[in-house]
């Protein structure tokens, strides 16, 4: 044992469980601010930081770099794992050219911008790159602390758009660096074979990887419920390592191996589903502090006016403009767009990726990563505290009924064919004041359980289904149009 | 109870024209042949349940329906669009035959779930697509619900 142990670990680890629990704890107040929640555990990471009131010294780009990699892998994995991939379907194509055509033409305004500011050309086009993806997890963070709930047209966009841009705004950044580090020369040419190939790369091993670990995993006896998560997490390391060591795109490929994995059934799906979104809280809490811990307040002021000229142009024209006019071929209302455009906001990917010109010690990289924190921050707080607001004014809020109170899921260690779902009833339902044993059920369907007011009710063929209630029907999968047909869609979760 | 009692060869129409699930929606209802307003009011029914799921069960079927106080007895109309026409069915795939059943709010003999209940049970017969499909006159669909007994 070294001089100082087990002090030094229990000090370490002390250090670590007071700011974890501290951004845990302030998590609540996202909802009394209207702010991303992640952006309170970035000033948490702030605050203990050198110029904080932690005094906790931290310069390790390089560190932060790999933490913030294997973060943004654990939340794509996660983000992709809980994609409703059926109702997703029907946005697929408009969220794929936000993520590519939209980051391309962000990164151009936003570093013609940049440029009118005094800022080189070659610098401006990297600054473009990096702060061109958004981040879907700050908008839904402050729209589910207030209780708040989007239109699925509308939802379902901003996420899948968020998912598949990180790659792209990953691509253009290692791509630009390399360029500058290279002599500062651009040719569009080879940039646009590189990019092709990364998503091409990217695409396959993630949906070879999905459909691969699917097949492994429902043959394979494991012997304990919490191995399945390990496999899972594996596969997600995999499908990442694998994807970029083949120079594709390994943040593509670990988002639709989730979402091929998501959209399958699996083998203890609930405790595999639990774990990833732990471990998908305890990576936005662990690289928001780490990217805290980074930033010294004082170096932050030096770029305020540009930072601060950058985040209106960011989160006033250029999102905006780009949004509205990519998504006019896709038939969106003027005011889903007009949504759309304003709750871009810009989350961790930024921040991450603004070290690499700082690892690649890139003249000015540091200045450039002060500027972008301070645009994701100015953008997150301005857009971020209006999305309750906005969501309202421009009648985006979904008509859907709230979630039931109560949450049934039944963990299976292998596919038994049936499934449980619950339904809201809405008075047009032909089964809305019926009763149950009137219900003309296919075979193998039958109610398990009604939500009424908040009590739980046991059903018997004389119980009378009510407008309002939350019912949970088991029934086989091929029965699942009868029912629905009876029922209605059944509720996400 | 059975299904061919509910059906008159007025209320089947086997070359619909709409091209989309509103103007199919419309043109089912005018099967029924109520007043204009009646009309009006069936559609924002059927379409407030349609948005809460399509009806398309699949297989190129679709049962479109409500309870509506423009009705006294319980009504229903089928209809076909030979070529098929997106219905947002739950397989994804166009939808060709649509069995539209409009019931009073409140009914005496309790008809309204048994009848959508046997339409999707004699939906779910394997030939019957095939079957519904060959049809050239009205009289054929009466003929086909009576050989398989519904």
């Amino acid at each position: 044992m070294s001089p100082g142990e087990p002090f030094a670990t229990a000090a370490m680890l002390t250090a670590f469980g007071a700011l974890l629990a501290s951004s845990v704890v302030l998590s609540r107040a996202s909802a009394r601010f209207g702010v991303p929640v992640a952006l309170l555990f970035l000033f948490v990471g702030v605050a203990a930081g050198t110029e904080g009131l932690g005094h906790i010294a931290f310069d390790d780009y390089h560190f932060a770099f790999r933490v913030g990699t294997a973060a943004l892998v654990l939340i794509l994995f996660d983000g992709g794992l809980n994609t409703p991939v059926g109702a997703a379907r029907a946005v697929l194509a408009p969220s794929i050219v936000l993520a590519t055509l939209g980051v391309l033409a962000t990164t151009g305004l936003v570093s013609a911008a940049a440029h009118a500011l005094g800022i080189a050309w070659t610098k401006a086009l990297l600054l473009g790159a990096i702060v061109s993806s958004t981040d879907a997890a700050a908008v839904f963070s402050v729209l589910k602390a207030t209780g708040t709930r989007l239109r699925q047209r509308v939802g379902h966009t901003l996420e899948l758009e968020s998912g598949f841009n990180d790659p792209m705004a990953v691509i253009l950044t290692t791509s630009l660096t390399a360029a500058l580090i290279g002599g500062g020369h651009l040719a569009a040419l080879p940039l646009a074979g590189e990019i092709a190939l990364q998503l091409a790369v990217g695409a396959a091993v993630g949906f070879a990887a999905g459909i691969a670990a699917h097949w492994a995993i429902l043959r394979i006896r494991l012997p304990a419920a919490g191995l399945y998560p390990a496999f899972t997490l594996a596969i997600c390391c995999l499908s990442f390592g694998v994807a970029t060591l083949l120079r594709g795109s390994g943040f593509l490929a670990v988002y639709l191996t989730g979402m091929t994995l998501g959209a399958r059934t699996l083998p203890h799906a609930v405790g595999i589903r639990r774990v990833h979104d732990a471990l998908g809280w305890l990576s936005q809490v662990l690289m928001f502090l780490l990217l805290g811990l980074l930033v010294y307040p004082s170096r932050l002021l030096l770029v305020a006016g540009t930072g601060l000229a950058l985040a209106i142009f960011l989160a006033i024209v250029a999102r905006p403009l780009v949004t509205v006019l990519l998504l006019a071929p896709f038939r969106y209302e003027w005011r889903e767009s007009a949504y759309v455009g304003w709750v871009g906001l810009r989350g961790a990917v930024p921040i991450v990726l603004a070290t690499i010109p700082v690892m690649a010690r890139l003249p000015g990289a540091r200045e450039l990563f002060d500027m972008v924190f301070f645009i994701v921050v100015a953008g997150a707080v301005v857009p971020g505290a209006t999305v309750p607001w906005v969501t309202r004014v421009l009648g985006v809020r979904s008509d859907a009924p709230p979630p039931p109170k109560t949450s049934i899921e039944v963990d299976v260690r292998s596919h038994l064919g049936d499934e449980l779902r619950s339904y809201f009833v809405s008075p047009q339902l032909a089964v809305s004041g019926a009763h149950i044993r009137d219900v003309p059920f296919p075979t193998g369907a039958a109610v398990s359980m009604i939500e009424r007011g908040g009590a739980l009710i046991a059903p018997s063929g004389s119980t009378r289904i009510e407008p309002g209630d939350y019912v949970y029907v088991i029934a086989p999968e091929e029965s699942r149009p009868e029912v629905e047909l009876l029922f209605g869609s059944a509720e996400e979760h | 109870m059975e299904l061919r009692e509910f059906f008159s060869e007025d209320a089947i129409k086997l070359e619909l024209d709409g091209e989309t699930k509103d103007d199919v929606l419309k043109e089912l209802i005018g099967l029924l042949k109520l007043d204009e307003k009646s009309d009006g009011m069936l559609y924002k029914m059927l379409k407030r349940r349609e948005n809460l799921g399509s009806t398309g069960i699949g297989r190129g079927i679709a049962i479109p329906h409500c309870r509506s106080l423009v009705v006294n007895k319980l009504r229903v109309a089928f209809g076909r669009k030979s070529k098929g026409m997106d219905f947002k069915a739950i397989d994804e795939k166009p939808v060709n035959f649509f069995f539209l059943i409009v019931a009073p709010p409140l009914e005496v003999s309790n008809q309204y779930l048994p009848v959508l209940g046997k339409i999707a049970q004699f939906s779910k017969e394997p030939d019957v697509p095939q079957r519904l499909l060959a049809l050239t006159e009205p009289l054929q669909f009466l003929d086909l619900l009576k050989e398989k007994g519904v």
